[in-house]
């Protein structure tokens, strides 16, 4: 009954909708927060962990000059006495960006275990670690403890993948924390990940591979003689702990695809059976081409990669596109293991010492008060700790 | 002109005073001169002897036996709105293939919005009316023409409406011949079964009853497979007689909507082993192993009868799978971050 008055609007009607640009699966990645936000390269990764550890540094710098002047005020003789060791040059010991990192790590390490003491899937344990990992790259450690951000993560990551745990009971299960600590930094915590909680991990694009390997290599007919279903089904499962044990603890995740990262555990774990899947791959149409000759330039245009089209003019005439992107791949791929397998080790003693300057960078009074405590008694043992 | 009711004068006539409560099967109605409610009896009193003034007091306007309507809509202004709605979309009955452009048909249906607004709010009554008249006068034969047209298409879907109603008849009664039938053949079944069963030995009525029920089972399937296949031959059959259908199915399944201003990749970079997509081959998938993808665990998901009621398909997750596989692999964050 559109006649009786319902204005159509142009678009409805519009017979011949315009050609719209095709949009490949990599561009929809492109289109995530997750590469917009928070893909960074090595250097800018740096840059930005660097600049964390700078602007806590000073913000610690600046608390603790605040509590120095009003303790000095309040009592100013031990001050006057020790002048030579009370001030706050001396007294200022601030985690340098090496320290952090390690510190960093160490957390991150106990993160997954909290995730298995609750038995959490592996999805929110991985959420976790990421949403961790992305809170410091803004904020810092001398500002936030770790312990409770790292509770705050994995309780925050329960709830957006989908794993529900009440506060209470989660309180309940851990020590000596509060309900409080928790949902008071739920919101800088998601403030700081600018309120991003999707998460794409490694571990689906690997299950993926682990499917169409099959069909590459074991269909119609096996490929490989010594490769069936259980060499594949063993592969993929030691592939999964390479993700869990390096991609999930080093920064890949900032510096990779998910694709790439989980083609790398595999790279990595049979280098042999990965490699042919990738040459099936990605280099399946070669012999075709090199039949036509012809610059058949429709069909492969479309399988080059949008930034190699538009990137700087490439030696065309000797590689062809396919071989490039392959190589390209094989190369992210290596630099992706290679760093994956850079997680710096902590001993026990370094974690602890980093810990309890962490603690003082925290809590400036106590430290103030310790040392002029320590001073001012006339034990000589501790005199001589103190100079 | 028009005054609301009270709430208590609501069911009784104001000219006889008759009560709705009293006389439940009296109603009233309406005369679109004046909007003012009459009941029925009053109606046939005053104007079956011809045209004469409202009785409402102060009203007078006159008014014909044959004008009076059932009230449909309780708001006596929308009821006002819906006739003279109908009147004019009578004669302003141009449809969209009447117009070259679609600019041209919104212009076209603004003026006649603006008339309709015009008389019902009485703005401009008498210009308004003027210019209805006018175009009424002027387009005469085309008005008649296109009404006729519409006329013609309402009563080829009525016919198609009785034509599907009939479809529907056959196939019941067919249906229940065959429920007789089977309700006959059954007793008959029984009674052989009984006189088998009283001649022969007990030590055999076991394997009677089982070889009886088996047999059951098979014509019932047969049946069933029977009234399958002679309903399909009738839509057939209907499909086929009646042009109405055939333009449902004609229309194209258009472009799939996507929210990111093109298409979805198209040209998928892997290539799907057949996966069963049926229930029954679902349930069966451990003889079809070879062919598909093999995750023991996942397979035998695939078979749960409780995620297959729920819509949870096989293959759904082996293709979410192989989507995120290759989605983002050709971004090189190193090299497209460091251009920006």
């Amino acid at each position: 009954m559109d006649r009786n008055g319902k204005v159509k609007t142009e678009a409805e009607q519009d017979p011949q909708p315009v050609k719209k640009q095709q949009v490949s699966n990599d561009d929809l990645y492109r289109r995530s927060t997750q590469y917009e936000m928070w893909s960074y390269t090595a250097e800018s990764f740096e840059e930005t962990r660097r600049k964390a550890n700078e602007s806590g540094r000073k913000a610690a710098t600046e608390k603790f000059n605040e509590v120095f002047e009003s303790i000095r005020q309040k009592s100013p003789e031990p001050f006057e006495k020790f002048k030579e060791e009370l001030n706050p040059e001396k007294l200022l010991d601030l985690l340098t960006y090496e320290e952090e990192t390690k510190y960093l790590h160490y957390y991150s390490r106990s993160i997954i275990q909290t995730c298995n003491h609750f038995k959490m899937p592996t999805q929110v344990r991985a959420t976790a670690v990421s949403f961790f990992k992305k809170f410091y790259l803004v904020q810092s450690v001398s500002e936030y403890h770790p312990k409770n951000i790292l509770y705050t993560c994995v309780f925050l990551a329960a709830k957006s993948e989908n794993y529900f745990i009440s506060i209470e009971s989660f309180v309940k299960a851990l020590v000596k924390v509060l309900t409080k600590d928790i949902l008071d930094l739920e919101f800088i915590v998601l403030q700081s990940l600018k309120f991003t909680l999707m998460v794409h991990h490694p571990f689906r694009p690997l299950y993926g591979f682990f499917l169409d390997s099959q069909a590459v290599l074991l269909h119609p007919s096996p490929l490989m003689y010594d490769v069936n279903i259980d060499t594949l089904g063993s592969l993929y499962d030691k592939s999964k702990k390479w993700l869990n044990d390096y991609a999930l603890l080093s920064d890949v995740a900032f510096l990779f695809t998910p694709p790439q990262i989980a083609l790398a555990a595999m790279y990595d774990i049979d280098k042999r059976i990965t490699d042919r899947y990738l040459k099936k791959v990605f280099l399946k149409e070669q012999k075709l081409e090199v039949i036509d000759e012809e610059p058949k330039e429709s069909g492969f245009i479309k399988k080059e990669e949008p930034e190699e089209a538009e990137g700087v003019e490439p030696k065309e005439d000797k590689k062809d596109p396919q071989r490039e992107q392959y190589e390209t791949l094989v190369k992210t791929i290596r630099r992706c293991i290679r760093i994956a397998k850079q997680i710096p080790e902590t001993t026990k003693e370094e974690s602890k010492n980093i810990d309890k300057k962490c603690f003082f960078t925290l809590n400036p009074t106590r430290l103030i008060e310790k040392r002029v405590t320590k001073l001012s008694s006339p034990s000589p043992e501790i005199k001589q700790e103190a100079a | 002109m028009i005054g609301l009711e009270d709430e208590r004068t609501k069911d009784m006539c104001p000219i006889c005073k008759t009560d709705k409560y009293l006389s439940p099967n009296m109603t009233f109605l309406i005369n679109p001169e004046c909007y003012h409610k009459i009941c029925e009896s009053c109606v046939d009193r005053i104007f079956s002897l011809g045209p004469a003034p409202c009785p409402y007091p102060k009203c007078g306007k006159i008014l014909r036996k044959n004008k009076f309507k059932k009230q449909i809509f309780d708001d006596i202004l929308i009821e006002r709105e819906i006739d003279i709605r109908k009147r004019i979309s009578n004669i302003f009955n141009k449809t969209e293939e009447d117009f070259p452009s679609l600019d041209e048909y919104n212009q076209y249906l603004e003026k006649v919005e603006n008339v309709i607004f015009n008389l019902n709010n009485g703005v401009d009554k008498e210009k308004t009316e003027e210019e209805v008249n006018k175009y009424e006068a002027e387009n005469k034969i085309e008005i008649l023409e296109k009404s006729m047209r519409e006329s013609q298409k309402n009563s080829d879907f009525t016919k198609y409406q009785e034509a599907v109603e009939r479809l529907k008849q056959e196939k019941l009664r067919i249906q229940k011949q065959m429920e007789i039938e089977d309700i006959q053949y059954q007793k008959q079944q029984q009674q052989e079964l009984l006189d088998k069963l009283s001649s022969s030995n007990t030590a055999n009525s076991d394997e009677i009853i089982k070889q009886q029920q088996s047999n059951m089972q098979k014509r019932s399937q047969f049946r069933k497979r029977q009234l399958q296949q002679l309903t399909s031959q009738l839509d057939q059959n209907f499909s086929k007689n009646n042009p109405l259908t055939k333009k449902e199915v004609d229309n194209e399944p258009k472009a799939p909507f996507t929210p990111f201003q093109g298409d979805r990749e198209l040209k998928k970079r892997y290539e799907l082993l057949p996966i069963p997509r049926d229930v029954d081959d679902l349930l069966d998938i451990d003889n079809h192993a070879d062919e598909t993808y093999q995750d023991p665990y996942v397979n035998k998901l695939a078979k749960n009868k409780e995620y297959l009621g729920a819509g949870w398909r096989l293959h759904t997750v082996f293709e979410r799978a192989l989507d995120e596989a290759f989605m983002g692999l050709g971004c090189f964050i190193e090299k497209e971050k460091m251009v920006s």
